[in-house]
């Protein structure tokens, strides 16, 4: 939930919509995060998808985090040349974010090792091994504790930019 | 092209990481707190993943017909795992995992939040002491005014 891009404050336009007013890209990074969160929820709660949908979204998930790391690119440069200035609350972002983005990756990758049915549909049949069992229950324990305070570390960016976003223009 | 530089830079962490996983199996596949014969452990009491020599299968637990427990391998019943077909998924009764993994994600978000807004209000406290006391004259007011984003926090 890191911004990449600083974005201008809210722009009235002519017509005093304020919705229009938040930028297009702190939109696509709003919704965009929006729905990884949400698909990482439903992702995790593997006795409620099942093993197929649970396999599909995750590969989908990797998708979208590779996205989601490439759109903050910019705030993974800028922050970690800043590294070395003490500040405290950067520093702990950055390192959960390190961490969380170890985590994910590793659980999407041993996701994808382990695969019983969305890599064997495309005629790919990985080789299977307990370590990557083992890995992938790990990784996706971590996540499931990483993922919300990620979120929660920018819970002013998410109510500032949520309330204006699902705000209704005035008529 | 700018995005397409990103791109790469990201898939070339992302492969970093990835290779760092395989070097992990290949070098020492176990992980942290176990031995690299693996470990017993049940979860949702059906399903069972690398036992280790010798260790018989746990109480409750059903094996399919005709499976025998190989050591190191993974081994589940078929009760553990949702079947499918696309109609045994996403059934209502089993709507409670996707609550639970929500409430888990809730609560640590609120208690993030909580300690969060704690350490603001105690820094707060403080340069306002500060300033009160004329300790820090000109000193620079930090992330306390409008931030990068556009949103005051």
């Amino acid at each position: 939930m890191h911004r990449s891009t600083p974005t201008t404050p809210a722009r009235v336009t002519a017509q005093g919509g304020r919705r229009a007013g938040v930028a297009a890209r702190t939109r696509l990074d709003f919704w965009f995060d929006a729905a990884i969160l949400a698909g990482y929820t439903v992702a995790y709660s593997y006795g409620f998808t099942g093993v197929v949908i649970h396999e599909w979204l995750g590969i989908g998930l990797g998708v979208a985090l590779l996205l989601h790391l490439t759109l903050h690119w910019d705030w993974v440069v800028r922050t970690t040349r800043r590294l070395i200035s003490p500040r405290g609350p950067d520093r702990l972002i950055w390192l959960v974010n390190l961490l969380l983005m170890f985590a994910m990756v590793l659980c999407v990758a041993s996701g994808i090792a382990i695969s019983r049915v969305a890599l064997p549909e495309l005629g790919i049949y990985p080789l299977q091994t307990p370590f990557w069992f083992r890995l992938h229950v790990l990784t996706a324990e971590v996540t499931v504790g990483l993922v919300p305070v990620h979120v929660a570390l920018r819970w002013r960016w998410i109510a500032g930019v949520g309330r204006r976003l699902l705000a209704r223009r005035p008529r | 092209m700018k995005f397409l530089r990103h791109l790469a830079a990201a898939a070339a962490v992302v492969g970093v990481v990835v290779l760092i996983g395989l070097a992990w199996d290949r070098l020492r596949p176990s992980l942290p707190g176990e031995g690299p014969g693996g470990r017993a452990f049940v979860m949702r009491g059906q399903v069972v993943k690398g036992l280790p020599p010798g260790r018989a299968v746990p109480v409750g637990v059903k094996l399919p017909a005709g499976a025998k427990p190989v050591p190191g391998l993974h081994i589940n019943d078929a009760g553990g795992i949702p079947g499918l077909q696309l109609g045994d998924l996403l059934k209502a009764a089993d709507l409670v995992v996707l609550r639970n993994t929500a409430l888990i994600e809730v609560a640590v978000i609120a208690a993030v939040m909580i300690v969060d807004a704690g350490l603001r209000k105690r820094r707060r406290a403080r340069r306002v002491a500060s300033v009160a006391l004329g300790d820090a004259p000109g000193r620079k007011r930090g992330r306390l005014g409008s931030s990068s984003n556009g949103v005051r926090r």
